[in-house]
């Protein structure tokens, strides 16, 4: 890739206290934010990614290596866009917050 | 006991005394009033309703009286008081028991938090209770009135009361407030449903109130099960069509349809998604009735 994300060097985590609900339906999954008290309309593969932060804060790269290994006919520049958009779309509606990794972290 | 039991005085008399406590739906309301326009509407829009005895608890205590002396004669407004604070300016007094039934509602949407309370009508045929959502001018309390006619039971016309331990919902039948255009439509049609005097220049425009059926009223306690939600859409020269909405979306708009799901965070979540997920969901667009009812028909027998 020639371009790098603004989220690279990063870690994506739920916010300290929150606690997402989820409900998928045919593609779309409702996510209720425990803390702000909203519900938001999300597609499914972005509420399983946010679901996957919420198990566990995960590096920016580690995001793209497990979206990469589950869609093997997509270019790998799609998937960083695909990533970089949801998580600017995460963070617009207050789902993620982001820490800086430590310059020797994987 | 039942409110037409009492003639038009002995139930002026009660309401100026001690109040009368009325069941609607799940609810007590202990009511008061020195409004001779009251006692009239409660017996002609009330009368099947039971009385419970005043010793009995209620759940709500509303008041509807003149706020000043002077105000009974010179241009006489109404005031309507919940547990004794007023939240509401008062009214031309002649827009009295609309008052009463816009005050219910916001006591019910204000208070009764064991309910996701959606703002929706509600008719049920064959078991299957159909929601009806609807903003200002979506025609659902035309739609709602018209079903109503054709023999379908009112669980309500202004509000979805969706039990949070056994996802049902419980009925709270009350009179269909119709408006401006929509009172001339149902009354071309509604028979031998009783329809009260048109009260002109209210916020809401002119309005006027179909009772509910006997019959809806004498099964308030038989819960129903949801099993479509459906957002009317009254559209002048519109084809009718009922088009499948997607489940999340459909929750999005109860969610903001709703007047405590706010409140109830959590609990509202997983009963909000439990109910979406036994039912059909649609948007409806339509100008005639008799092709609502045949569309509302075919659901109902799919």
């Amino acid at each position: 890739m020639s371009n790098t994300s603004v989220f690279d060097q990063c870690t994506i985590k739920t916010p300290a206290r929150a606690c997402f609900l989820f409900q998928h339906w045919d593609g779309e999954s409702v996510v209720y934010n425990n803390m702000s008290g909203e519900t938001h309309l999300l597609e499914q593969n972005s509420a399983e990614l946010l679901s996957s932060i919420q198990e566990q804060p995960l590096s920016y790269q580690s995001l793209l290596n497990r979206l990469t290994a589950a869609s093997s006919d997509i270019s790998c520049e799609e998937i960083a866009n695909y990533l970089d958009n949801t998580l600017a779309h995460f963070q617009e509606l207050n789902l993620v917050d982001l820490e800086s990794e430590p310059a020797n972290s994987n | 006991m039942k409110i037409s039991d009492l003639t038009t005085n002995q139930l002026a008399q009660q309401l100026r005394k001690r109040g009368i406590n009325i069941r609607i739906g799940p609810f007590s309301i202990c009511l008061s009033s020195r409004l001779p326009s009251i006692a009239h509407n409660l017996r002609t829009h009330y009368g099947a309703y039971d009385l419970a005895s005043n010793e009995d608890f209620s759940d709500f205590y509303i008041n509807l009286d003149a706020p000043s002396f002077t105000r009974r004669w010179l241009r006489p407004q109404v005031t309507f008081s919940f547990d004794g604070h007023i939240p509401f300016k008062p009214l031309p007094q002649l827009q009295a028991f609309a008052m009463f039934e816009w005050g219910l509602n916001w006591c019910v949407a204000n208070n009764a938090h064991h309910y996701l309370i959606i703002h929706a009508a509600v008719l049920e045929k064959q078991g299957k209770a159909f929601i009806f959502p609807g903003t200002p001018g979506s025609g659902k309390s035309t739609l709602c009135a018209g079903l109503v006619t054709q023999g379908w039971r009112l669980l309500s016309d202004e509000m979805a009361l969706l039990s949070l331990n056994n996802g049902l919902i419980t009925p709270i039948p009350r009179p269909i407030s119709l408006k401006n255009q929509s009172i001339d439509i149902i009354k071309s049609i509604s028979g031998d449903f009783f329809i009260g005097a048109p009260v002109h220049d209210t916020a809401k425009g002119t309005v006027a109130h179909m009772s509910a059926p006997k019959n809806s009223v004498e099964r308030s306690a038989e819960l129903a099960k949801p099993t479509a939600v459906i957002f009317p859409k009254y559209r002048s020269g519109a084809k009718t069509d009922l088009s499948p909405l997607s489940k999340g979306r459909t929750f999005l708009a109860l969610a903001e349809n709703s007047f405590n799901y706010h409140v109830l965070g959590e609990i509202a979540f997983a009963a909000l998604t439990k109910m979406i997920d036994q039912c059909q969901c649609y948007n409806f667009t339509y100008q005639h009735l008799d092709n609502a009812y045949a569309t509302m028909d075919n659901l109902i027998n799919a």
